[in-house]
């Protein structure tokens, strides 16, 4: 007997609808196996429990007066429908509506988040422990050290955070822009290329 | 009315005749209503599912091509719609409490016995809600509709084989959770 014979057998057995001459087979089979006793009790258990389990209460005239509710119902949608917006219009809803979301969020984010400035990296660059500088510096074979000069005038491309002294219009300018000492050693650099 | 009378008020109810569609709910809302309410115990629910399911029914009434016989199309939609429903009271329970609120029940208002009978109840619904879906809709199918598996293999689209072995094991998990209650 294969396990889906035995289930079958099993729940028969239980409800009382097995043939006969099947229940002896059983009734042997459950005396020689303490799994299949197991199985049995567990499943009379469950059936006597259902059987004094109560109908749950439904509330007078309820299904006397289920038809003429679902055709107010019915009747409700149908009016609905006349005003609705047709269906292919109402599945474009929601991808449109994610769309637009992402683009403004998109938009938001470009409008809030500017390019960083000059200013900014100089900013930066600057407050970079001198080791820190002198470790990029050691890292760039292509730049070459001038001890002489200060790291931060003449180790690191000038582009990148703005010092160099051409990028500037006039010396008011570039006062506004760096430290005073470092506008000096801007001006003396200057000065030694005689520019 | 048998199966040839059933396909008669269908065919009329594509022809126009609403009152052949009244004549059909007439037959099944009993039905369709337990096999709902054994899914979502409480009335309320029930009975706007169940209200669904025919008002699907007869949206969709024009498309039945007959292929299956109309009480299992119909039992079919009975079950999945309610199977959507228990999914979305989980969903909303995930967010609130409110289910549990409404099933608070005081104990003093009831004698012993039919507290009893209510805890006995409760814990058999328990025991079916904790069930895996398939081996629920098997259950309910087979023990409270009395469906023979042949058409209940017809609803769930699956084999005769499997849902034997779905049903006892079924019935098993009920058991076992009634001893572990006890």
């Amino acid at each position: 007997m294969n396990a889906e014979e035995r289930y079958e057998m099993l729940i028969e057995y239980a409800e009382g609808t097995l043939p006969a001459e099947q229940r002896h087979t059983v009734e042997a089979l459950i005396a020689s196996s303490a799994e299949m006793q197991n199985d049995l009790e567990t499943i009379m258990l469950a059936f006597d429990s259902l059987q004094v389990e109560h109908q749950p209460s439904v509330p007078e005239h309820y299904f006397s007066n289920f038809t003429a509710v679902l055709q107010k119902n019915i009747a409700a949608g149908k009016n609905r429908n006349v005003w609705s917006v047709p269906r292919f219009i109402v599945s474009l809803i929601k991808p449109a509506a994610v769309i637009t979301l992402a683009s403004v969020f998109i938009l938001l984010f470009r409008t809030l988040s500017p390019a960083p400035s000059h200013e900014t990296i100089y900013s930066l660059v600057k407050g970079f422990e001198q080791s820190e500088i002198a470790a990029v510096i050691d890292e760039t074979p292509a730049i070459t050290v001038n001890a002489a000069e200060s790291l931060l005038e003449t180790k690191l491309p000038r582009e990148s955070f703005g010092i160099d002294p051409s990028s500037y219009q006039s010396e008011s300018e570039m006062f506004a822009f760096l430290e005073d000492h470092e506008a000096e050693q801007v001006l003396a650099q200057l000065q030694q290329r005689g520019q | 009315m048998n199966q040839s009378d059933e396909l008669q008020l269908i065919e009329d109810f594509k022809k126009g005749n609403e009152q052949a569609f009244n004549l059909l709910v007439h037959r099944y809302k009993e039905k369709v209503y337990w096999i709902v309410r054994r899914l979502l115990p409480d009335h309320d629910e029930a009975d706007d599912v169940t209200q669904n399911v025919f008002i699907k029914v007869y949206q969709s009434l024009s498309t039945f091509k007959g292929d299956s016989s109309f009480y299992t199309w119909v039992y079919r939609i009975a079950v999945n719609l309610s199977l959507n429903e228990i999914r979305r009271k989980k969903l909303r329970k995930t967010f609130s409490m409110d289910d549990e609120l409404h099933q608070y029940k005081s104990p003093d208002a009831l004698p012993s016995e039919q507290m009893e009978k209510d805890e006995r109840t409760q814990q058999i619904r328990d025991a079916i809600e904790l069930l895996p879906e398939k081996q629920k809709k098997v259950f309910l199918l087979r023990y409270y509709e009395e469906l023979p598996y042949e058409e209940i293999a017809k609803i769930l689209h699956t084999s005769v084989g499997g849902l034997k072995a779905n049903y006892f094991h079924a019935v098993k998990k009920i058991g076992e959770h009634l001893k572990h209650e006890r």
